[in-house]
C-alpha cells in the first residue's frame, strides 16, 4: 500500500521562480482533471522555523494561495515547460509556479503542501520539500 | 547575510521520483497518488547546460 512521502526537489536559487511539475492520480486512480477537483491550496512553510506559538507546532507560514484549478491543471498530459520526458515520457498534468516570494532566503528548506479537495469534498495533500540555494544579490 | 555554502550550486537537471505516493496521513491514504514529480527551474537549466565548470562559485546569501 502506498504510504504518504515527502518529496525532495532539487535545489533552487532563492528569490527565483521554478515550477513544481507533476503527474497527479486521484480518487479513482484515473488522472485528475480540471472536473474531478473542486479546489488546491498551497501553503509554504520554512520547516526549520521555530513554532508560530506554544500552541501551534506548525513551523512559519511564508506563502499561502488558492490556485485556480484552470490554470495549474490540465486534462491532458503535457511535456513542455521543462518537462523532463528523458526521465519520464508521459508528461505531467499538474504545473504550480513557484514564485521568488516563495524562497525568500538561501540555505533554507521550504515544505511546499498542496491541498487537494476533490469533487466529492474530500481531502488529500501531496508534500514537496525544496531547498534554496543563497545569492550575494539577495 | 552569511554564505550559505561554499560548494558550488546544485546545477542539476530536474529530478525524477516514480512510485505510487500519497498525502499526509493514513486517512489520506489512496486519495492521491503522486506519480512522478520534477522541479523545473529556467537558470539552473541554464547553467547545467552552458556553465559546467561553475564548481568555482561560492554562493552565499
Amino acid at each position: 500500500m502506498p504510504a504518504a512521502q515527502i518529496f525532495r526537489l532539487a535545489k533552487c536559487f532563492e528569490d527565483s521562480t521554478a515550477y513544481i511539475l507533476a503527474r497527479i492520480r486521484g480518487t479513482s486512480g484515473s488522472l485528475v482533471t480540471q472536473g474531478s477537483l473542486s479546489a488546491i491550496n498551497l501553503r509554504v512553510y520554512d520547516v526549520a522555523s521555530p513554532p508560530e506559538t506554544s500552541d501551534q507546532s506548525d513551523p512559519e507560514v511564508i506563502a499561502a494561495r488558492d490556485l485556480t484549478i484552470s490554470s495549474v491543471v490540465f486534462d491532458t498530459l503535457q511535456t513542455d515547460s521543462g518537462w523532463d520526458t528523458e526521465q519520464d515520457a508521459s508528461g505531467f498534468n499538474l504545473k504550480i509556479e513557484v514564485l521568488p516570494a516563495d524562497l525568500p532566503r538561501g540555505g533554507v528548506v521550504y515544505r511546499f503542501e498542496v491541498k487537494f479537495t476533490n469533487s466529492s469534498s474530500k481531502i488529500w495533500h501531496a508534500a514537496f520539500d525544496v531547498p534554496s540555494e543563497g545569492l550575494y544579490r539577495s | 547575510m552569511f554564505p550559505t555554502s561554499f560548494f558550488p550550486a546544485e546545477y542539476f537537471a530536474p529530478q525524477y521520483w516514480g512510485g505510487n505516493v500519497v498525502g499526509n496521513g493514513p486517512t489520506d491514504v489512496g486519495l492521491g497518488i503522486v506519480e512522478s514529480v520534477q522541479l523545473y527551474a529556467p537558470g539552473a537549466q541554464v547553467a547545467q547546460r552552458y556553465s559546467p565548470g561553475a564548481e568555482a562559485a561560492q554562493i552565499g546569501d
